[in-house]
C-alpha cells in the first residue's frame, strides 16, 4: 500500500468542526509500544499503534475522492493564507509534533476568524486564522495541532464514518454538506456546525487525542499546560460574549470541556514543564496579525475582542495592535463607559509599537463626536500621513475640511 | 414505496407553488420602504418575500439572490442591527449608533455581511463622501468573498452602496452580486436605484 492510501485509512479529524472523519484505534502490528519519558507509553509516531494497520477498504475511495477534491479547492480558495514566512512556522511546527509522520501532514492556514483546526483523512490540515489569534504563544497552538494529530495518529475515523455510511455513501454526505456549508448565502458556522455534529467524535476518542497531543507538546519541550489553558480562554469567550455555548462550534462536538480541561490540567502536571515559546510565536506570525485582529473586529463580538486583545498585552503591554483592537472594540460597542475605555487605550496606541494608522483616524473619530474639533483634526492629518492612501481619504479630507 | 411516491410529489408540488409565492414582480416605478423611503428602479426586478428572506427589509434580484442582490434597510433605530434576527443569532449580530461616523457605516455593512451571510476577506475599493436623498451620506464599494474554502461554490462578490443617518436612523442601500459578470452587468441598475431615493419621512421604521 501507498504512503497516501495508508495514511488516509490511518484517518483523520477535527478539534471541532471542519475536520472529519474520526477512527477506531487499530492495531494489527502485534507490536507493544515502548516506554515514554514518564514511564508510560512512548506516543512518538512510530511507536503509535494506529499506524501500524494494513486494513483497506475499497470502499474507501469515494470518500477520499471527495477529500482529495476539497484539498484541491483549498489550493485555490481565496482564504488560503500564502504568507511564505508564516506557513514555513506552521509546517515546521507539524512537522515537530507529528515526528516521522510528517510528511503525511500537510497544514493549510485558512482566513477564517474563529477557533478551529481540522485534521482530514487524506492528511490535509486545516488550520483557521481565528486560532492563531487566539493562541499567544507556541505551547497553546501546538495544543491543539498535537490533538488533531492525536485523532489522524489513532485513526479515529474509520468506525464513526462506517456507522453514519450505513445510510448513505460517504462520498454523498461530504458532498452534500460541503455544498451546503459553501452556500453563499448561508451562514458559515451554522453549515459548519452541522458538519462538526455529523462528524464529531466519541469521549473516548477525544480523551485519546487529548492524551497524544499533550504528550507531544512534552515531548517536543513545550509547557503541557497550554492545553487546558486554552479551554479556560475559550470558556471565557463564550462566557464574555453571554452566549450559550452550545451555539459555539467548538463546545458543540466537544462536550464535558471544564471536565477535560481539568483531566489536562492534573495530566499536565505530571508531565515535565516546557517553554511557552511567545516571543518566538509572535514574530513567527506577525505579518498576518493586522488581519488577524481586524477580522475578529470585523465579526462585532466586541467583547470577545476585548478580551483576545487583553491577553496579547499580558504577554506585551507595549503590543500597538492589541491595544487598537481593545480601544477600537470598546468604541464600536459604544456601550456606557465605553467612549472612556475607548479613548484610554487608543491613546495608550498611539505610543505602543507597531499601531496600524487607523488607531489614530478611530481616536479622532471620537473626538469628533465630542466636539473637540482641533484634536480630531490633527490626528485626522495624521491618519492620512501615515496612510496617504487610504481607501477612506476623501471622506476623512471633508471631516477635516468641514 | 407507492406511499413514498405520493409523498415526494407532494412534497415537490408544495415546494413548486410555494417557489412561485416567494417573488413578485417589481416593476419601475416609486416603490415605498417601510412608509420612510421611496426608491425608483429604472428596470423589472424581482422582490423576495419574507418566506425567502426576513432579514432585510427588502431584498431585491434580477437573476437571483445566489447571482445578485440589492438589499435595502431603512430606517434603523440606534442600537439595532441592520436585519432582523432571533435569539443567540441576534446577540453576535453589530448595531447601529445614533451618530456613528460615516466611515464606521462601512464597518457596520461588512460585519453584518459577515455575520449573516458567511462573507470575509473584504477589500476596499472605495470610500467616499456623497449626497444621497439630501442627506450627507457614505458610497462605498469593496470586494469580498462567501462560502466555505475547500467548497465547490466558494465565489467571489462584489458590493457597492450607500449609507447614511437621517432623524438619528440608519439608511443602508447594497447591491452586491458575483464579481464576474453580474456585478458589473447591473452596476448601472443599482447606481440608478440609489440616486432615486428620497426620504418620505413619518410612519413606522421597515424591519429593524
Amino acid at each position: 500500500m501507498n504512503l497516501a492510501r495508508r495514511a488516509f485509512l490511518a484517518g483523520g479529524c477535527a478539534f471541532c468542526a471542519l475536520g472529519t472523519v474520526a477512527c477506531t484505534p487499530v492495531d494489527n502490528s502485534g507490536q507493544r509500544p515502548t516506554t515514554g519519558i514518564d514511564g508510560r507509553t512512548d506516543l512518538s509516531a512510530r511507536n503509535l499503534p494506529g499506524m501500524r494497520t494494513g486494513a483497506t477498504d475499497d470502499d474507501d475511495d469515494g470518500l477520499r475522492g471527495s477529500v482529495d477534491k476539497i484539498e484541491r479547492q483549498i489550493k485555490t480558495s481565496r482564504s488560503l493564507v500564502r504568507d511564505p514566512a508564516v506557513n514555513a512556522y506552521l509546517k515546521d511546527l507539524v512537522g515537530r509534533l507529528a515526528g516521522d509522520y510528517a510528511p503525511d501532514i500537510r497544514p493549510y492556514l485558512l482566513r477564517v476568524p474563529d477557533f478551529n483546526a481540522g485534521q482530514y483523512p487524506n492528511g490535509m490540515m486545516q488550520i483557521w486564522s481565528g486560532l492563531l489569534l487566539r493562541c499567544t504563544d507556541e505551547a497553546q497552538l501546538a495544543a491543539v495541532l498535537g490533538h488533531e494529530i492525536g485523532h489522524y495518529l489513532r485513526a479515529h475515523s474509520r468506525e464513526q464514518l462506517r456507522s453514519r455510511r450505513q445510510m448513505v455513501d460517504a462520498s454523498q454526505i461530504l458532498a452534500m454538506i460541503f455544498g451546503a456549508a459553501g452556500a453563499p448565502q448561508a451562514a458559515d458556522l451554522t453549515s459548519l456546525m452541522l458538519t462538526a455534529a455529523f462528524f464529531s467524535y466519541g469521549r473516548d476518542q477525544e480523551r485519546e487525542a487529548d492524551e497524544i497531543g499533550i504528550r507531544r507538546l512534552a515531548e517536543i519541550g513545550l509547557d503541557p499546560l497550554a492545553a487546558s489553558g486554552n479551554w479556560d480562554n475559550i470558556l471565557a469567550e463564550i462566557k464574555a460574549l453571554g452566549i450559550d455555548p452550545s451555539s459555539s462550534v467548538v463546545f458543540a462536538t466537544h462536550p464535558d470541556s471544564a471536565e477535560r480541561a481539568s483531566t489536562l490540567r492534573a495530566r499536565a502536571r505530571e508531565l515535565p514543564a516546557g517553554a511557552r515559546h511567545a516571543q518566538e510565536y509572535a514574530r513567527a506570525i506577525a505579518a498576518i496579525r493586522p488581519f488577524l485582529f481586524d477580522d475578529q473586529i470585523r465579526k462585532g463580538q466586541h467583547a470577545a475582542t476585548i478580551l483576545i486583545a487583553g491577553r496579547w498585552l499580558e504577554a506585551n503591554p507595549n503590543d500597538g495592535l492589541a491595544r487598537y483592537a481593545k480601544g477600537e472594540s470598546y468604541r464600536l460597542r459604544a456601550k456606557d463607559g465605553d467612549e472612556e475605555a475607548a479613548i484610554e487605550a487608543l491613546a495608550a496606541a498611539l505610543e505602543a509599537d507597531g499601531t496600524p494608522p487607523t488607531a489614530w483616524r478611530s481616536l479622532g473619530s471620537i473626538r469628533r463626536k465630542r466636539g473637540e474639533t482641533a484634536e480630531a483634526n490633527t490626528l485626522f492629518r495624521e491618519y492620512l500621513r501615515r496612510q496617504p492612501n487610504a481607501p477612506d481619504r476623501d471622506l476623512i479630507r471633508r471631516s477635516i475640511t468641514s | 414505496m407507492r406511499k413514498m411516491f405520493r409523498t415526494l410529489t407532494i412534497a415537490i408540488a408544495v415546494l413548486t407553488l410555494s417557489g412561485c409565492a416567494a417573488y413578485s414582480a417589481l416593476e419601475p416605478k416609486s416603490t415605498d420602504v417601510g412608509q420612510r423611503l421611496a426608491l425608483t428602479p429604472d428596470r423589472t426586478w424581482s422582490r423576495a418575500s419574507a418566506q425567502v428572506q426576513s432579514d432585510w427589509a427588502e431584498v431585491w434580484t434580477i437573476d437571483g439572490p445566489l447571482l445578485n442582490s440589492f438589499r435595502v434597510a431603512a430606517g434603523i433605530e440606534s442600537g439595532k442591527p441592520l436585519v432582523a434576527r432571533r435569539g443567540e443569532a441576534a446577540k453576535a449580530l453589530p448595531v447601529f449608533r445614533k451618530g456613528m461616523a460615516l466611515e464606521d457605516m462601512v464597518d457596520l455593512v461588512q460585519s453584518t455581511l459577515a455575520n449573516t451571510a458567511g462573507a470575509k476577506d473584504f477589500v476596499p475599493i472605495s470610500v467616499r463622501p456623497e449626497k444621497v436623498a439630501g442627506q450627507d451620506a457614505v458610497a462605498f464599494e469593496f470586494t469580498y468573498g462567501t462560502g466555505t474554502a475547500g467548497s465547490s461554490i466558494e465565489t467571489d462578490r462584489r458590493a457597492l452602496g450607500t449609507a447614511f443617518e437621517a432623524d438619528g436612523r440608519l439608511y443602508v442601500l447594497l447591491f452586491e452580486a458575483a464579481e464576474v459578470h453580474y456585478f458589473e452587468k447591473l452596476r448601472p441598475a443599482a447606481e440608478a436605484i440609489i440616486r432615486s431615493a428620497r426620504l418620505t419621512g413619518g410612519g413606522t421604521a421597515g424591519k429593524s
